[in-house]
């Protein structure tokens, strides 16, 4: 399975000393969590990105078009639209067409890396499909998030990221796709948080902080510090079993693409991997934030279009969301611009 | 798409015991004396405070018993929902691998409105065949529209909500009944006539407003229609139906005529006989009218309780053909046909 | 007025004119622009067409350009009727 292109729409970012300024931001946190910003999509429907972001990477490619897709899948972490409507609905009106089967996934912020494996299978299970495009997009500039304190540590953006899978050929081959959940490591699972009636028809905002602290406590008490140990060997067991399946090692991974979270946590899953950090995306993912599922693929492009990773290279993404998912993919690149059926070598 | 191998090994179904009549409703005054004779609906099931998730539960754990599969035999969980699950960022179908099939399988809540099973249908057939060791998948569907935001009373046009859920176990190894066919389109002119003249942005949610189906219709035909082009929505709308029927009966290789029972959604008497059966040229005794009025539209679950019901009352039997019909938001229009094999092992 | 157009024009003014409504209809007036139409009432329409008229649209002639008023109904019927 191939990557045929990748696009994105990436907004301009608002940096931290903006939002100290603003008042949104605590200046003290700056210096502590070293956070540069966060893009910020204004008032643009996240549908109206992941269009775009399609849009760029048809443009890249040239050789065909959304139309001839056969499965569109569109993981979301955060409300795209009205109630009761699906997002993919607008790509189909705008750029598709009504042949093309398009599903909203909705996976947490591990949906794009889920989505990879769901689409992989499901070009793989009839030799007349030839390619899909997985594309995600997220816009939290709504009531109920509140970008700059929802997590302490990190920042939330908004952007959106397009990958088309296809067979044969493309500028990168995705060598391997692992997604598992770690289910009693969610508090809620658990009973912690009533289930009813659902926090959005309540409003009731988006508050994984919270959250997570009162869970860390709990679990603490209850396990002691267990819990983490099981998620970072699940990341470790994923990790592992997604660079055996692609048929490399640690030390073919040119980068590895994690969330963009909070440092302190960059830190441990640096140490647990034994990487560096010019290995990882610190660096991009500090100036765009937490962007729902697209973290990873986003860095992705950043990585290619600033020569960070070049042919023969490898990317590992590994990818975290709650339930408590843990996700890895592992990447060849084979050419820095998409290729087309005649020109491959 | 042709699925010459995908079977059906388990079917489960979880509708709350507790049930509004219409009658209650309208001497309540939540829904009006004249609806209640035009549509000719009888009750909706409701779950109070039980949450979606717990209902799919259920709903899981009988598909799976019946099945005579164990958890571990899956390779897939897929969760459709129409309606808001819980709070907010967190996955319902982790609940179901907290409560039943643990973490190692893929699973992912999946939205294509209330044709949400049919997608399932799709992905969960490609995800099986697409390797050979792949054996299993359950698919899940659950709503609770009793929220705010959400009367179910004033739900759409001719339907009002239910809660329920349902399940079903997709499986490779031959099971009591084949999945013959499955196929969906888009009518993407009719893109807007769910969501009415309601922006994109901010999301309708986010900034609490009210949910409704009916209200968006009116919209639609009053403010959108006389543009003119956008009519050509609904002639669209009912061109997909006969195509996606004429492609899932031609896949599965019969007539209308030779389909044992059709379950549409639970929408009004005149409704379903005019959008579907009539279509069909099948009399309204072959529809799932009379079950489906009792309990509601409930989501994404329609057709598949409608599946449970026949079986468990012996009204769909070896030789049998369900098919399955939806329309949603998009606007989708999807089909699918059953043919049942064999008794189902746990009747 | 022929017959044909009169059992339209009728079934229009009795099946989609929303009652209270003081529409007068006629073989010229339009059917798409004018709000009578929603999935259920196209529904009607096409029903009454395949049924009392003894005529089924087939799905390639379910487009909206057939359906501009009882006329371009009637030419649509009298061609599929002619086949």
């Amino acid at each position: 399975m191939f990557v045929r292109s990748l696009g994105v729409y990436v907004p301009d970012s608002v940096s931290v000393e903006q939002a100290v300024r603003e008042g949104w931001y605590p200046e003290e946190e700056v210096g502590k969590f070293r956070q540069l910003g966060a893009a910020v999509a204004g008032d643009m429907p996240a549908p109206e990105m992941a269009r775009l972001a399609v849009l760029d990477a048809y443009e890249r490619w040239d050789e065909s078009a959304p139309r001839d897709l056969d499965l569109l899948l569109y993981p979301s972490v955060w409300h795209q639209g009205p109630n009761g409507w699906q997002p993919q609905h607008y790509l189909q009106k705008h750029l598709l067409g009504g042949s093309v089967p398009a599903f909203e996934i909705r996976s947490g912020c591990v949906g794009m890396i889920s989505s990879l494996e769901l689409a992989a299978s499901y070009l793989q299970a009839d030799p007349d499909r030839d390619t899909a495009l997985v594309v995600s997009a997220d816009n939290h500039g709504t009531p109920l998030v509140d970008r700059w304190r929802m997590t302490p540590g990190a920042l939330i953006g908004d952007a959106a990221a397009a990958l088309v899978l296809g067979k044969d050929y493309g500028m990168a081959e995705l060598l391997a796709v692992n997604a598992t959940v770690i289910p009693e490591a969610d508090a809620v699972n658990d009973g912690a948080y009533p289930l009813f009636p659902p926090d959005a028809t309540v409003g009731r905002g988006l508050s994984f902080g919270d959250r997570h602290e009162e869970f860390r406590q709990k679990l603490l008490k209850a396990q002691g510090t267990g819990i983490h140990l099981t998620i970072q060997k699940t990341m470790m067991e994923q990790v592992e079993r997604t660079l055996d399946e692609a048929g490399i090692g640690l030390d073919d991974v040119t980068r590895v693409a994690f969330p963009h979270g909070r440092r302190e946590d960059l830190d441990g899953q640096m140490s647990w991997l034994g990487i560096e950090e010019e290995q990882t995306t610190w660096d991009y993912g500090r100036r765009v934030g937490h962007c729902g599922a697209a973290d990873q693929f986003i860095a992705f492009e950043h990585l290619i279009a600033t020569g960070g990773l070049v042919a023969g290279d490898h990317l590992l993404m590994v990818g975290f969301g709650s339930g408590t998912s843990v996700a890895a993919a592992a990447f060849r690149i084979l050419s820095t611009t998409p290729v087309t059926r005649g020109a491959r070598a | 798409m042709q699925r010459a191998d995908t079977y059906i090994s388990g079917v489960g179904a979880f509708v709350p015991r507790t049930v509004v009549t219409v009658e209650k409703a309208v001497a309540k005054g939540w829904y009006p004396a004249e609806e209640a004779e035009l549509h000719n609906l009888a009750s909706a099931a409701v779950a109070g405070d039980l949450p979606a998730p717990e209902m799919a539960l259920h709903a899981a754990r009988s598909a799976l018993k019946r099945s005579g599969r164990a958890p571990g035999d899956l390779d897939l969980l897929l969760y459709a929902s129409t309606w808001h699950q819980g709070p907010d960022g967190w996955p319902p179908h982790a609940y179901l691998q907290r409560q039943l099939v643990g973490g190692d399988l893929l699973a992912t809540e999946i939205r294509q409105g209330c044709n949400g099973m049919f997608a399932a249908l799709e992905l969960a057939s490609g995800y099986l065949h697409s390797t050979p060791s792949r054996q299993a998948a359950l698919l899940v569907s659950a709503d609770n529209y009793g929220t705010p935001l959400m009367d179910r009373w004033r739900m759409g046009p001719g339907y009002i909500g239910g809660d329920a859920a349902a399940a079903l176990v997709l499986s490779k190894e031959p099971g009591f009944a084949r999945l013959a066919s499955v196929r969906t389109t888009t009518v993407t002119e009719a893109e807007e006539l769910h969501r009415g003249s309601e922006p994109l942005f901010p999301p309708g949610v986010t900034v609490g407003r009210k949910m409704s189906f009916a209200a968006r219709n009116e919209q639609f035909r009053r403010q959108v229609m006389p543009k003119g082009e956008a009519t050509a929505a609904l002639f669209g709308i009912q061109r997909a139906m006969v195509e996606v029927v004429e492609n899932v009966l031609a896949d599965s290789g019969v007539e209308a005529r030779d389909v044992t029972r059709v379950a549409f959604m639970n929408y009004s008497e005149e409704i379903v006989e005019q959008r579907c059966m009539a279509v069909l040229d099948l009399p309204m005794s072959r529809s799932t009218w009379e079950y489906g009025r009792t309990i509601g539209h409930c989501g994404a679950s329609d057709q598949v309780l409608s599946l449970d019901r026949l079986l468990t009352t012996g009204q769909l039997g070896p030789g049998d053909r369900l098919l399955m019909l939806g329309t949603g938001p998009g606007v989708t229009v999807c089909g699918a046909v059953i043919e049942i094999v064999d008794t189902p092992p746990w009747l | 007025m022929t017959d044909l157009t009169r059992r339209l024009v009728d079934f229009v003014q009795d099946n989609l004119v929303e009652d209270g409504d003081d529409l007068k209809v006629d073989e010229t007036t339009p059917l798409l622009v004018s709000g009578l139409l929603d999935s259920l009432r196209t529904a009607r329409l096409l029903n009454f067409i395949r049924r009392d008229l003894g005529v089924p649209v087939p799905a390639a002639k379910l487009d909206p350009e057939n359906f501009r008023d009882v006329a371009t109904i009637v030419a649509m019927v009298r061609e599929l009727e002619s086949v």
